[in-house]
């Protein structure tokens, strides 16, 4: 901590206040290009146009989606200089996903963190997936750490709760976008139009498991570890302004493959599959497990347990 | 007709040479372990040692499981494991085997010209690589022909004596663990690597517990979120006993003393923080 009595190297102050101005200048120049070129940064006038203009995702005619794809793919190439593949594939029918977690098999490793990170296009400040330290043979979130920063985990008395988003049935955070911005697919994930949200938070605030994340500012992305496997509803590189959540690896598991938190997991403490299918391991899991779902009480009905083994 | 029984006899006597096969798979207890990749591997000694993480060099397709502890690592290019059925109504599903210790398998390098010792006894070069800590292991009720197959061909065996390639590890696992192998069976336990759609394609036990000593080792975690603006303690926040001492900031660093004027003789306390502000002056030099 400096000293107060010590100088800083203060510039003298016409300087200082030249270099104010123009700041302020060189922000308001920066500002309206913001604004007029979108939300993205370096688009051409005709692309400004055509996000300004686009439709919401569910509006979007066949030939506005693949308009829109190439406009996001020409987007990530100008910004990042990576050549992303944006698809759209649909729900499968007769899926319905679910999630459970062993909780006596989660050791704390905050493997799925990261592997979330590397393959959503996360921003490097945010985590879709906090992993809550909690006290043995307690369930209150009240006392749950996810900052935990220890040498070794897991610590003797405490045991590990993965929480993102739990996919509700009943989802308070779709209740609450006043602009419909945010939906529950048929197969039971709920999705984003990031070119739709207008960034107002709401539904941060009433979703009660914290697992909305909002982007103050560009994400920061090392263009060299961009995933560019990417769908529309779910990791393609999202703007600023716009709010973001886990949606169950889209992009992967409509085509079959886990999500990266299942694939990422080194204990198989999460375990992923059709809720609707009765040889799944997540229906074995809820016939024959202990299992709890977090705050039922609030009637979110989420399709993400959590079980013991014993 | 004479033709048949023959081969009937022939197919007979060539089970039975086997040992008795527990459910399917006949010809693969038979052969000497040709479920296992040994191309990098001439023999015990100069060997070279190749890369069978899965992570570098060669891409197997399939998803890698991370390790913990000491993983063995699991053989994508091996052909996946038909399951025994250990439970009514198993679904079926694959076994991908997992190698450890490659250095020392085939057991058959060695034990085709020595033979072993059935004797219990402090175990000496080259089996001094392990310790058993395996539940009673440990404590001197098991040995190591409990598990593992006395004759030369290398392998393992049931308590009933039933004979068990390495890759079939979780029969022998589910002989005591019966709740744990249920739920592998299942899906409950054990780590799945193929998609939720396709066919289920499970690790092996030993792929994540080392079988000599099956408890996981702690690990040190992956970076954990920043702490938010007002929710929590600050980026620079240390703990108060590791602080270095020339960075402790007390509070009486913030206050002024109190000076007498000169002049009047009266204590007056001058504010420091204003007078810092004074001195560099900008606003009124300007």
């Amino acid at each position: 901590m400096k000293n107060p009595d010590e100088k800083g190297a203060a510039p003298p102050g016409v300087n200082a206040r030249r270099r104010f101005l123009q700041g302020l200048a060189l922000a308001g120049g920066a500002g309206a290009a913001h604004a007029a070129f979108g939300a993205w940064g370096g688009s051409t006038l005709s692309d400004a146009f055509a996000d300004f203009f686009q439709q919401h995702y569910q509006r979007m005619t066949e030939a506005e989606i693949s308009e829109a794809i190439t406009r996001i793919e020409r987007k990530a190439k100008r910004r990042y200089g990576v050549d992303i593949q944006c698809d759209t594939t649909p729900a499968q029918q007769g899926v319905v996903f679910g999630y459970a977690i062993n909780v006596s098999k989660c050791r704390g490793y905050r493997d799925c963190v990261h592997a979330c990170v590397r393959e959503n296009n996360l921003s490097r400040d945010t985590q879709y997936i906090r992993v809550i330290e909690m006290d043995r043979d307690s369930t209150d979130l009240r006392h749950g750490d996810h900052y935990y920063d220890h040498e070794q985990v897991p610590l003797d008395g405490k045991y590990y709760l993965p929480m993102q988003c739990m996919h509700c049935d009943n989802p308070p955070c779709v209740k609450a976008c006043p602009v419909e911005a945010t939906w529950t697919e048929p197969d039971g994930i709920v999705v984003v139009d990031y070119d739709w949200c207008i960034g107002c938070r709401y539904c941060m605030t009433a979703c009660p498991y914290q697992a909305r994340h909002f982007n103050w500012g560009s994400p920061a992305l090392p263009p060299e570890e961009i995933n560019t496997a990417t769908h529309y509803l779910g990791n393609r590189p999202r703007p600023a302004g716009v709010v973001e959540k886990c949606h169950f690896c889209v992009q992967r598991t409509r085509k079959g493959r886990q999500p990266a938190c299942q694939e990422a997991c080194p204990t198989g403490a999460r375990i992923f599959g059709n809720l609707l299918d009765p040889d799944s391991e997540i229906r074995y899991v809820l016939a024959n497990k202990a299992i709890f779902r977090l705050k039922e009480d609030l009637g979110t009905e989420p399709k993400f347990w959590y079980f013991r083994d014993k | 007709m004479l033709l048949l029984i023959v081969l009937l006899a022939g197919c007979w006597s060539a089970a039975g040479a086997a040992g008795p096969p527990p459910a399917t798979s006949g010809t693969s207890t038979a052969a000497t372990g040709s479920d296992w990749d040994w191309s990098g591997f001439s023999g015990l000694d100069d060997a070279p040692v190749t890369d069978r993480s899965g992570r570098g060099g060669k891409s197997t397709g399939l998803p890698v499981a991370p390790k913990i502890g000491e993983t063995a690592v699991p053989d994508f290019d091996a052909p996946a494991r038909k399951t025994y059925a250990l439970f009514r109504g198993m679904p079926s599903f694959d076994v991908i085997p997992s190698q450890r210790d490659p250095g020392m398998h085939p057991c058959s390098n060695c034990h085709q010209w020595v033979l072993s010792d059935p004797r219990p006894r402090k175990l000496k070069q080259p089996h001094d690589n392990f310790e058993l800590q395996h539940g009673l292991h440990g404590k001197g009720k098991f040995w190591c022909f409990t598990c593992h197959e006395l004759s030369g061909k290398g392998g393992l065996k049931t308590l009933e004596g039933e004979k068990l390639e390495f890759a079939d590890a979780y029969v022998l696992c589910s002989q005591c663990h019966v709740d744990q192998a249920r739920d592998w069976v299942y899906g409950a336990h054990g780590k799945r690597v193929s998609g939720w759609q396709d066919k289920r394609q499970v690790l092996n036990c030993t792929a994540c517990h080392y079988q000599h000593r099956p408890a996981l080792k702690t690990r040190t975690p992956e970076p954990g979120p920043r702490v938010r603006m007002g929710l929590g303690r600050p980026p620079h926040w240390v703990e108060k006993d590791k602080r270095p001492e020339a960075d402790r900031v007390t509070r009486a660093a913030w206050k002024t003393e109190a000076v007498p004027d000169e002049k009047t003789g009266l204590e007056t306390r001058p504010e420091g923080r204003r007078d810092s502000l004074v001195e560099n002056g900008d606003d009124e030099k300007s």
